[in-house]
């Protein structure tokens, strides 16, 4: 397993109030898959990559990737694992307006002191990869937001991760944008690279391999892509989502 | 729409925004309480009857603050009002019309104006009251002061007016962008961040031109009292320069780092050289009022630090000794027989130490082209001179000037010593007296009493003869009656006490009563200099002490909204990996910036104005080139290390407001 999430709980407490954000969640990532957590609003979903991101810490429970407990990591290196061990693809992008594009999908590079042929070196290859050579020194508030998630995805992309998380990466976009990232999502997972996404849409779940169901804290249920067409996968994701929201009612 | 609506919305909208808005109204009013106190010295008694120039000064200072002080203001109200755009943005998807939304704006102003105007004037009048009162309190001792400060209704009104003109302004610039932008523009415009800023070459020439010219008439104006209005010139060009070049030239040094890749793609200063670009045009005008201000202090603390410590020294050189004693008995031999039993008698009754009997001859002659000519003859040499034209002559024996200074001179049958406090004798080797040539040495002008606020030529001759040939010679205008006539010689005993001080004092004053003779101690003549010169040590105190306050908020007002600007970029950039180490050093590499280049700006206008500074503080009887420099030097560094620590406190602010 590169990523293991064991027992997680989260527990947010404020002025006496108990909130349990995750109860028990555990389940492993393999090395060069492609995994979509689903589940509604409020749901954890988010805590969960949170805390697998590094931006929080469990309760309960730990995480490890590669082996590594994740809450062993000294503070002061946290964010040196960050940019070497993670990449990170947002919902609302989050490029800097103070840079143009080039040094936006540089920075974890120039954080990290790679030489300058290097950056130049790894630049060349993840913007032909993306396919954003052409913006590289346009500023992210002069082109569109499909193209802002490339640029982000670039950079995610650019120190080589071991682990790449993506936060609802299409929620901002347009169906025909969307499709398009879920395209570079996918050509980003055939070429060897592990993907753990969070997302309610469907069908940018069904461009995983594996889908985990989430609700209440809690892994409900999970489906394999398998051999199945995208069409049928996404009536199966359908189908569970319909059923995980039908028991929650009753 | 009902105006009570709109108005309804103008207050949401300010309360909305209150962590931002009322740090700008609180510093707007503590700005303009300042410019209260500063605009009340025009109206103070001690202002306007010290000298004429002085209230040409205090005036100059006051164009000057309030320059800055509306620039401030309207640069940190800009700030406000792109924080509400996206609001404004919001009603009119909603249904209001822009004229709407205008008026929601002036609603606000009025709201900004009015709280503004009560506030700086209520914290002007009483912080000015609490100045006073300390600085009067302080300086008890010394006989200086300003004596009461009242409540002025001409300058509470002026500041009323100023916030008014102030704020409109801001109000059209704000309508004129408003009805620029549609919906959605407004909408995004708060959230868009700055495009990047590209560099005029224009404004580089005509800042570099600016700069230059203020300089050069610095430099080149040598009279001072013909040209108050080159000196008002030289500032305003140095400080409309130093707004253009900062505005310009940063953007191309930026630039120009940011081109080099080898120091742009360092961590360090890729973080600091693409953020500080990024908002380089109101950085520009935030760090170039900083240098201003910074000029502005240093300029006003050297001339008042150089006033107090020449003071000093002239009431040290004024009095060779604790006490003077002249008589007035108007014949030689009287005179000198008097004082010699008055020391006697003195002696009797304590101990005395370096006493010492001189004479000397005051009078007065025409100085014209090294030649010193008799008011009785001057008409003969030259019609054109008149009396006005005269400067005042003291004529002592080389003997005199030894024992009085502490010297050793010795001068041959053809030479005489001389000295000028204001004059310039620099490259006189002879000078013609009363149609004499004689060969000259010049000596310091310590030899001149200090509370001569005009021309004095001193001159030590190498006997009494000669000073006697020189008291004969220039003859001097006795009043109506008298005419023209010699001067008496004037007699004078220096002692200092040594033992049985009271008793002396007594006898002393016992004789000043009977006889015509004058006792002078060196505590009543540092009474009479504070008296004359302490007032402008208390304006240059008050005026340091406003700038000081004005660069605080400054920098505070600086980081804080940068820090707003700044906190969602540095959440990112966390996100993706930045230590909180790198943080740190991203802010130290501030520094050069936001200290140390308005400081080196500072230094170097206060270098090219120090030659003109010079020549007007002579106007005050400061005469001495290496107490003017230790002074301006003394200041620089106190002022780099109190700069300093304000500067590592708000940027400690800055650092606090990112990381929440």
């Amino acid at each position: 397993m590169l990523l293991d999430v064991k027992h997680i709980k989260k527990v947010y407490r404020t002025r006496g109030n108990e909130t349990i954000a995750l109860r028990d969640v555990d389940f492993g990532v393999k090395e060069g898959e492609f995994v979509a957590i689903m589940g509604e609003s409020g749901s954890g979903k988010t805590t969960l990559l949170n805390i697998t991101a590094t931006f929080d810490e469990p309760t309960e429970g730990k995480i490890e990737l590669n082996g590594q407990d994740l809450s062993k990591i000294p503070s002061k290196q946290i964010a040196q694992f960050r940019r070497e061990e993670l990449g990170f693809v947002f919902q609302d992008f989050n490029v800097l307006d103070t840079f143009n594009n080039k040094d936006n999908i540089l920075l974890p590079l120039v954080l990290s002191d790679v030489p300058k042929h290097e950056m130049e070196k790894r630049l060349d290859e993840v913007s032909a990869f993306v396919g954003i050579e052409s913006l590289l020194n346009k500023y992210p508030y002069e082109i569109s937001g499909g193209q802002r998630q490339r640029i982000a995805i670039a950079r995610a992309l650019i120190n080589q991760p071991k682990l790449l998380l993506a936060d609802e990466p299409t929620g901002n976009l347009d169906s025909a944008t969307s499709s398009q990232i879920l395209d570079v999502l996918r050509s980003v997972n055939e070429a060897g690279n592990t993907i753990m996404m969070v997302t309610h849409s469907v069908k940018a779940a069904s461009e995983a391999a594996r889908v985990l169901f989430i609700k209440d804290g809690k892994i409900f249920h999970e489906v394999y892509r398998g051999k199945a067409d995208s069409q049928a996968f996404q009536e199966r994701i359908a189908e569970s989502l319909s059923v995980l929201n039908d028991r929650g009612e009753k | 729409m009902k105006t009570s609506i709109l108005n309804k919305l103008a207050f949401r909208s300010i309360f909305s925004h209150k962590q931002l808005y009322f740090p700008f109204l609180l510093a707007v009013s503590l700005l303009f309480s300042l410019e209260y106190i500063l605009l009340s010295l025009m109206q103070n008694e001690y202002v306007l009857e010290f000298h004429p120039d002085l209230k040409i000064f205090v005036g100059m200072g006051i164009f000057f603050s309030t320059l800055l002080m509306v620039i401030i203001s309207l640069y940190t109200s800009n700030f406000i009002q792109k924080n509400q755009t996206k609001e404004f943005g919001l009603y009119t998807v909603l249904g209001l019309e822009k004229k709407h939304i205008r008026w929601i704006t002036f609603v606000q102003m009025l709201f900004n104006w009015i709280v503004t105007s009560i506030f700086s004037v209520v914290i002007g009048y009483l912080t000015g009251n609490l100045m006073f009162v300390g600085l009067n309190r302080l300086m008890k001792d010394t006989g200086a002061g300003l004596m009461d400060y009242p409540f002025q209704i001409q300058t509470a009104l002026g500041i009323v007016a100023l916030l008014l003109g102030t704020f409109l302004v801001s109000f059209i610039f704000h309508s004129i962008k408003i009805s620029r932008l549609n919906p959605t523009e407004l909408f995004v415009s708060a959230h868009k961040g700055q495009r990047e800023p590209k560099g005029n070459w224009l404004v580089t020439v005509l800042g570099l031109a600016t700069l230059g010219s203020g300089y050069y008439i610095a430099l080149t104006t040598n009279d001072v009292l013909g040209s108050l209005m080159n000196i008002f010139i030289a500032i305003f060009l140095i400080v409309i320069g130093t707004y253009l070049l900062f505005l310009s030239l940063s953007i191309f040094i930026l630039k120009a780092l940011q081109k080099n890749k080898r120091i742009y793609y360092k961590k360090n200063n890729f973080l600091s050289i693409s953020g500080m670009l990024h908002r380089m045009n109101n950085n520009a005008v935030s760090l170039a009022s900083i240098a201003i201000l910074c000029s502005g202090i240093i300029l006003v603390l050297g001339l008042t630090t150089t006033l107090y410590r020449v003071m000093e020294t002239q009431i040290a050189s004024s009095m060779p000794t604790d006490y003077t004693v002249q008589s007035f008995l108007f014949d030689k031999e009287e005179d000198e027989t008097y004082l010699i039993n008055l020391e006697n008698e003195l002696e009797k009754r304590g101990q005395l130490e370096d006493a010492y009997l001189h004479s000397s001859v005051n009078t007065n002659g025409y100085f014209v082209d090294r030649k010193l000519i008799p008011l009785t003859t001057g008409s003969s040499v030259n019609e054109t001179l008149n009396t006005s034209q005269s400067v005042v002559l003291i004529g002592e024996t080389v003997d005199t000037y030894n024992e009085m200074q502490d010297e050793t001179l010795t001068l041959s049958e053809n030479e005489v010593a001389i000295t000028s406090n204001l004059l310039d004798l620099e490259d006189f080797s002879t000078i013609e007296i009363n149609g004499k040539e004689m060969q000259t040495k010049v000596v310091s002008n310590e030899a001149i009493p200090a509370e001569y606020g005009i021309e004095v030529l001193y001159l030590a001759f190498p006997d009494e003869n000669q000073l006697e040939e020189f008291r004969i010679a220039f003859e001097n205008y006795m009043g109506p009656n008298g005419d023209y006539a010699p001067s008496a010689y004037q007699y004078v005993l220096n002692f200092n006490i040594a033992e049985n001080e009271d008793e002396i004092q007594n006898y002393l004053n016992e004789r000043q009563e009977e006889d015509p003779i004058r006792v002078t101690t060196i505590e009543e003549t540092s009474q009479n200099l504070y008296t004359l010169y302490g007032g402008l040590l208390f304006i240059g105190v008050i005026v340091s002490v406003v700038l000081i306050v004005g660069i605080i908020l400054m920098l505070y007002f600086k980081q804080i909204t940068e820090g707003h600007q700044d906190r969602e970029n540095y959440r990112i950039m966390k996100q993706v990996g930045l230590e909180k180490s790198m943080i740190e050093k991203t802010i130290q590499s501030q520094i050069v910036w936001v200290f140390g280049l308005p400081l080196a700006v500072a230094v170097l206008h206060n270098l090219f104005v120090s030659k003109i500074v010079y020549t007007l503080v002579g106007l005050f009887g400061v005469r001495d080139l290496s107490i003017f420099g230790t002074s301006y030097f003394g200041v620089l560094v106190i002022f780099a290390a109190v700069y300093w620590i304000f500067y590592k406190l708000t940027s400690r602010t800055y650092y606090r407001i990112i990381n929440e």
